[in-house]
């Protein structure tokens, strides 16, 4: 599952890098803040309660917690149950029934209040780290699910500049070719001059070639079934007001799986974008057939429309369909469309189903 | 007359544009714009070469080359396609193609590959004092008087000298084959072009 989701490139694992540092230091900094803060409160918090036990041991004089001392009160300026630091720790200091000289000095010693402090800032820390691994999980998944457009986009701008480099292939060879018919014909400067400018569109285009390695299919077992419902989720969620319904049946094949979630999804697409409005999608999975179904408006041009950059709506490219008839002839898929009683219905032959039962 | 090459190329510009250029080179050309078409022209003619794009519209160069060789056609073939990578040059030559060009491509240098593949077809195919050339057989100078049948047979049993072809696969070159007419066509060659011709009783026929 998370697998398809990696970067595949560097410049993908560059963005994955620094939107996950974006998301994870932001909730870092919040996370540092809230933790300083808990920490004060709970200071605070100590330091109340010991005043409150120490008054409480002033009327008593029970336990093993606090020390007693005898002190003269000018020292302390007469200052009667008020918390306060001394030398000697966290300290109150008590009147002598009787005395004017001296007082009762209760103090809670340093060395323990520093073990008190110890074990809230290190209780703190424990939260502190154990969000932190949380952030750090979230925000993986953030950026990996933030990426993912742009990471859509890049495929299909890839797909689009391979495919325009080849189809550059055959009109320079045409040039070429009556550029040598007319060349045996006529001595004119302007054919040398043409034929200039043929040599150097054939050096770009030579260029160019490094871009044009085709990714390698891989074969692996396919759960058809189970990646069709995945698909169809996230475009119900996309169009809520859609009705889906499907007829799956366990098919499995070996085939590329990139290339299988491009065909589907790019079918989904132009089933729930151009499915009629308050209209609904059929998926049909069965005997070696997957079918998307949708009512729609008649296409004007059936035949066109798996032409690239063919299209018949204002929105999108006009690549969708010719990506998906080229990635099934890859797969060796046979793809048709067909439009009857008002419903547009995309069928793709599978190559080897397996029926599972 | 020159030799007759089959171009199957679904683009038309191209295919026109490079059929005038073999035709200025000395070859005859048939053309062909898809896979249906090239199977209409090659159930009515015989050709000496085929040039094939690997793209056509409604198939594959390449599945069609397959056809072709398991069907007992070894034609020489090129592959001119805009499909450079490995693997389909790699199907190309595994389907029994002789040479692959990419395009884009000099038209010369197709003209080159086609001729020296035909040359290389003239060697293997020359007998004694009998050669053959642009589709027709000569002895010296003088051309051969062969019926369109017997060149083809004879080209074909040349073709695979020291192989026994079965009659089934004579039988293709005829308008009206039958065991019998096979034999007179077969007589008819031996006398013509005294080359000892040998029948595989129940087989068919072979040139040692």
């Amino acid at each position: 599952m998370i697998r398809k989701h990696l970067p595949k490139t560097a410049y993908e694992r560059e963005s994955l890098l620094k939107s996950f540092l974006l998301f994870f230091l932001t909730i870092e900094v919040l996370l540092g803040v809230i933790s300083f803060l808990v920490y004060r409160i709970e200071m605070t918090d100590l330091k109340e309660r010991i005043f409150l036990e120490m008054k409480n041991y002033s009327y008593t004089f029970k336990g093993e917690k606090f020390r007693v001392d005898v002190v003269p009160a000018k020292v302390y300026g007469y200052r009667f149950y008020e918390l306060m630091e001394t030398a000697e720790g966290l300290s109150i200091v008590i009147p002598v029934p009787g005395s004017k000289e001296d007082a009762l000095l209760i103090y809670y010693p340093w060395y323990r209040f520093e073990f008190d402090r110890n074990t809230i800032a290190f209780k703190t820390f424990l939260m502190f780290l154990s969000s932190s691994l949380f952030s750090l999980l979230v925000s993986f998944v953030f950026a990996l699910y933030s990426i993912n457009p742009l990471r859509k986009a890049l495929q299909m701008i890839e797909e689009v500049t391979r495919d325009i480099i080849h189809d550059l292939n055959t009109p320079l060879t045409t040039l070429r070719v009556n550029l040598k018919i007319l060349k045996s014909r006529y001595k004119d400067e302007e054919i040398e001059r043409a034929e200039l400018a043929l040599k150097q569109l054939e050096t770009l285009r030579e260029n160019l070639r490094p871009l044009e390695v085709k990714r390698e299919h891989k074969l692996e077992e396919i759960e058809l079934e189970k990646l069709l419902r995945e698909e169809v989720e996230v475009f119900r969620k996309a169009y809520p007001e859609k009705k889906v319904y499907l007829e799956l049946e366990n098919v499995r094949v070996r085939a590329d799986r990139d290339a299988v979630l491009r065909i589907i999804s790019n079918l989904l697409e132009n089933a729930f974008r151009h499915s009629s409005r308050g209209g609904w999608v059929r998926v049909i999975l069965r005997d070696g057939l997957m079918v998307v179904e949708n009512p729609a408006k008649p296409p004007e041009n059936l035949e066109k429309l798996f032409e690239r950059y063919y299209r018949e709506s204002q929105r999108g490219l006009g690549l969708g369909l010719a990506i998906v008839k080229k990635l099934c002839d890859e797969l060796g898929w046979e793809v048709k469309l067909a439009y009857n009683n008002g419903i547009f219905r995309a069928e793709v032959l599978l190559k080897n189903p397996q029926q599972v039962t | 007359m020159g030799a007759r090459v089959l171009l199957v190329e679904d683009d038309r510009v191209l295919a026109q544009s490079l059929k005038k250029y073999l035709e200025i080179n000395g070859l005859e050309v048939e053309l062909a714009y898809s896979f249906s078409d090239a199977v209409d022209l090659l159930e009515r003619k015989r050709f000496d070469l085929y040039v094939l794009d690997v793209n056509l519209g409604d198939g594959d160069g390449i599945e069609l080359l397959e056809d072709l060789r398991h069907f007992k056609d070894d034609t020489p073939t090129i592959f001119i396609s805009a499909l450079t990578d490995i693997q389909t040059i790699t199907r190309g030559f595994n389907a029994g193609a002789e040479d692959y060009l990419k395009k884009p491509f000099d038209p010369e240098e197709l003209v080159i590959r086609i001729k020296a593949r035909l040359k290389k077809q003239e060697e293997e195919l020359r007998y004694g004092d009998i050669v053959y050339r642009d589709g027709r057989f000569f002895r010296g100078d003088s051309e051969l008087e062969l019926g369109e049948v017997q060149r083809n047979i004879l080209h074909k049993l040349l073709r695979n000298r020291g192989r026994v072809v079965t009659k089934e696969e004579l039988y293709d070159y005829m308008l009206n084959p039958s065991p019998l007419a096979l034999r007179v066509t077969i007589n008819k060659l031996k006398k013509k072009t005294g080359i000892d011709i040998k029948s595989i009783r129940g087989l068919g026929y072979t040139i040692d």
